[in-house]
């Protein structure tokens, strides 16, 4: 439970960063888009079932949309998203599968898994938003073409927020002083 | 019909998905890329509060850049304004009974980098603004009104691909439809235009004032460069765009009384 509700506030948090600092985040006109908000879906944990977190994808999209003023893409994308993000996270679980609180992270995890899954959810969101936006079968290559690219930026920001303000492992050295003072 | 339930209760998960994308695709179907209603009012007033603190910072930045270019806009303005007065009338721009009126506003934000881009200009229905007017960025045609609040308003620009507009080669060629195409912000496509049309690179393309949003004679682009199809009829034509987006700020919005009963007398013969 106490995993949920530090994954849901994380979440807030992603969006908030996403609607007030963030939307500026438009560099190469347009092929790199910064979607922060995927990192707060991403870190949430496997214990959701995957109805609630198709509604999640729903409702994160759709207050996006709702500032942001682009009327229904963020919601279409975030709900495609979260369809898929239970069978993408299927490709990086270990052979015994997640524990009930798991949420991904470099300290559980390793780097590895963390960027396949960051890749893989940001690539998903990514392209889904530019593919709908364009709405044509001949920018569809633009649509991959700006979702790698925006791909490429998003997981290496979610790396550096990762290694910066991810869990860290308890220190092993005893605290304790041996002195009586 | 119990099969039918139990179908859906065993494939809930496919069916809300299903149903959230229709939620979602017909939000932006509804609007056509054009955010508007009360959904976009309270996206805009949200936003705009932040973006306006945020804007102040931007503009400082700016401000030497904004000079130069108001000293040239105020410029151009008193060399027109000397040849309106040697000229008692010009026959080509602003040639009706009524004249244009225009409001002077500020972008506080907009997107230049998406498929369907968007303006939020600082001035609402309290200016006098309402959705239909179009609006100009250093003299060109840069985008028309969607949506206004009582102190903020929507514009669609030139650089939305769901919208054409209404130009014509020079100020006396041939009319047709600019469309943007979604790739670069500097240039749009005219297309409709006959093979027989003399164009050459270089040549302006004006509003032809058929929309009601603009008068005719407003500059839009220049030509690039022409591309010809031997099986069509017609001859597409890049255009250089005028209004520079990237670096869109200062802008005024025309508006004229005739419009709207023009507008009233077309909304009475559709019903």
């Amino acid at each position: 439970m106490n995993a949920l509700i530090r994954s849901i506030g994380i979440l807030i948090l992603t969006c908030l960063l996403q609607v007030l600092i963030f939307r500026y985040a438009i560099f190469a006109g347009g092929w790199i888009v910064i979607c922060f908000h995927i990192y707060g879906l991403i870190l949430l944990p496997s214990e959701l079932s995957k109805t609630s977190y198709i509604l999640i994808g729903a409702v994160v999209g759709a207050l996006i949309d709702v500032v942001l003023l682009t009327g229904g893409l963020h919601m279409a994308a975030g709900v495609f998203t979260c369809f898929m993000a239970p069978w993408l996270t299927t490709f990086i679980a270990p052979r015994e599968g997640f524990t009930k609180e798991h949420s991904i992270s470099v300290l559980h995890d390793g780097w590895g898994r963390f960027l396949v899954l960051s890749s893989l959810i940001s690539f998903t969101y990514m392209f889904s938003l530019f593919a709908i936006e364009g709405w044509k079968w001949s920018l569809l290559p633009n649509a991959i073409g700006k979702g790698i690219t925006s791909t490429i930026l998003n997981v290496i920001l979610f790396a550096i927020v990762q290694g910066l303000f991810g869990p860290k492992p308890k220190s092993s050295t005893n605290t304790t002083s041996t002195y009586h003072w | 019909m119990r099969t039918l339930i139990q179908l859906i209760i065993r494939n809930h998960r496919l069916v809300l998905f299903v149903l959230l994308e229709i939620i979602a695709l017909s939000w932006l179907a509804s609007t056509h890329a054009h955010p508007r209603g009360s959904l976009a009012k309270v996206g805009m007033e949200m936003s705009t509060s932040w973006t306006d603190a945020l804007g102040k910072l931007i503009n400082y930045k700016h401000l030497k850049e904004n000079n130069s270019s108001l000293l040239i806009d105020n410029a151009r303005l008193r060399t027109e304004n000397m040849s309106y007065r040697s000229l008692s009338t010009s026959p080509r721009l602003f040639n009706s009974g009524d004249s244009w009126k225009s409001t002077p506003a500020e972008i506080i934000r907009y997107s230049t980098s998406f498929k369907n881009n968007i303006l939020v200009a600082n001035q609402g229905s309290l200016a006098g603004l309402k959705p239909g007017m179009g609006m100009l960025e250093n003299g060109v045609v840069a985008g028309f009104i969607t949506e206004v609040s009582v102190n903020h308003s929507l514009v669609i620009p030139v650089i939305h691909l769901s919208t054409t507009w209404s130009v014509r080669l020079g100020y006396g060629g041939a009319v047709g439809l600019l469309k943007w195409s979604g790739e670069s912000v500097e240039y749009a496509t005219l297309t409709d235009i006959p093979l027989s049309e003399h164009i050459l690179p270089g040549d302006s393309v004006i509003t032809s004032g058929f929309q009601g949003t603009f008068p005719s004679g407003l500059l839009v682009g220049q030509v690039e460069e022409l591309i010809v199809t031997e099986a069509d009829e017609f001859q597409s034509v890049t255009i250089k765009l005028s209004a520079d987006y990237k670096r869109i700020h200062y802008v005024e919005f025309l508006s004229k009384e005739s419009t709207l009963e023009i507008d009233s007398l077309l909304s009475t013969s559709s019903l």
